[in-house]
């Protein structure tokens, strides 16, 4: 895939994550759609590339979100990183291991924002805060198969 | 004038009252009538419309298609008016809310909705040149929403009520119990620090208390919906359902005290 077809693709799963996603909240949660496009750059891209794009998405997350740290910046660059290293060990070539794959990602990634989150203070009651972990992490790996089928990519 | 003899006379007035008869009783028949003669009726009617549809096929046809395109111009004038009297009566309430408060307000439209699950915060398409400040409560025409965490020239980032990082000095109305409104990132708020004998009941309404200079005295937060005990067992607390759909805003007002 084309690094600018990635770009128009992210920059529209961007735009439909902070205007009209909130339609499809289940449970009061929605998917993430950067950490989709995280892992679809890192999926698509070259190394060094992937991790500057994911590191992109990362701050574009960061700038609407009214937390004063950027904890996704460091996440996203994370995450793309450890995509790189796996798929140069392990072929990620069907859609249901890239499923797998980003189910995985966006639990760690809830866990780290909900622990941080709890760690500086606030209070979120358990039962949210393990429906926003387990509920955002399906939500999000089920959005990947279906945006794969949407733009008609096959994972390599 | 009338020839009529004594034989031919009486079967006529027999059936001059019976015409009578039928005619002041006619309501009481008409419904076995109709419904005796419906079936063939709608036998005739059906062949002659199958009958119409074969013959003036094209015809309806044309004018099937230029009905559906002034069906479909038409719901869509509908919708957009649809929406244009949904914002109306949202704006109205707003400027009553506007009118009836004696705070300095400035009306603001949502144009970003939050990124992810981990926090509750909009973006508004009014800034600092507009005379907004970091620091300023939020509020719609219902009640409190939020308060404006960082601003730009042309846009403010607001947190709103549900988000754990917010806090507001809030009362009981009734009672004028004290405590702390926290967001728990679901659709209702909890309120803290309520001593072990508080004077607190469900359907209360919940107002800001005006300890904090951020938000003004008696703004509507919500209505207590339960009340529990905490894990310490030396403090209550209470689930507020906030007066405010914090999932749907799209239109704000900043308060500018």
């Amino acid at each position: 895939m084309k690094l600018s077809t990635l770009a128009v693709i992210l920059a529209a799963l961007g735009l439909f994550q902070l205007t009209f996603l909130h339609y499809f909240r289940v449970f009061g949660v929605q998917p993430d759609l950067f950490l989709v496009g995280v892992v679809l750059a890192s999926l698509f891209l070259e190394g060094r590339l992937a991790i500057i794009f994911s590191i992109t998405l990362g701050i574009f997350k960061d700038a609407f979100s009214p937390a004063a740290f950027g904890l996704d910046i460091l996440l996203f660059g994370l995450w793309s990183f450890l995509i790189v290293k796996i798929t140069r060990k392990v072929s990620i070539e069907d859609n249901l291991s890239a499923t797998l794959l980003i189910f995985i990602i966006a639990l760690l990634q809830n866990i780290a924002s909900g622990l941080s989150l709890a760690y500086s203070g606030n209070f979120i009651p358990p039962g949210i805060f393990l429906r926003a972990v387990f509920l955002g992490a399906l939500y999000t790996a089920l959005v990947l198969p279906l945006l794969l089928k949407i733009i008609k990519v096959k994972i390599r | 004038m009338f020839n009529l003899k004594n034989k031919k006379l009486i079967p006529f007035l027999i059936a001059v009252f019976l015409l009578i008869f039928l005619a002041i009783s006619i309501t009481i028949l008409r419904t076995p009538i109709l419904a005796l003669s419906r079936p063939p009726f709608s036998l005739a009617a059906f062949l002659q419309r199958e009958a119409g549809g074969l013959i003036f096929y094209h015809h309806n046809l044309v004018e099937n298609e230029r009905l559906n395109k002034e069906i479909a111009l038409l719901k869509y004038k509908f919708n957009g008016l649809n929406e244009i009297y949904l914002e109306n009566t949202r704006l109205k309430n707003s400027l009553s809310f506007k009118q009836k408060s004696s705070l300095r307000v400035i009306a603001a439209r949502v144009i970003i909705r939050p990124a992810d699950n981990w926090s509750s915060g909009l973006i508004i398409d009014k800034g600092s040149s507009q005379g907004i400040r970091k620091g300023l409560a939020v509020a719609t025409y219902l009640g409190l929403a939020g308060r404006i965490v960082e601003t730009t020239g042309s846009t403010a980032k607001m947190m709103l009520l549900n988000d754990p990082s917010l806090g507001v000095s809030a009362l009981v109305q009734r009672s004028r119990q004290e405590g702390l409104v926290c967001g728990t990132l679901g659709a209702n708020l909890i309120m803290k620090y309520l001593p072990e004998d508080a004077d607190i009941k469900l359907e209360d309404t919940i107002i800001s208390s005006g300890l904090n200079a951020t938000y003004p005295k008696g703004l509507l937060i919500g209505t207590v919906v339960d009340i529990g005990r905490d894990f310490s067992g030396l403090s209550r607390f209470a689930v507020v359902k906030p007066a405010v759909e914090l999932s749907n805003i799209e239109e704000v007002l900043v308060i500018i005290p």
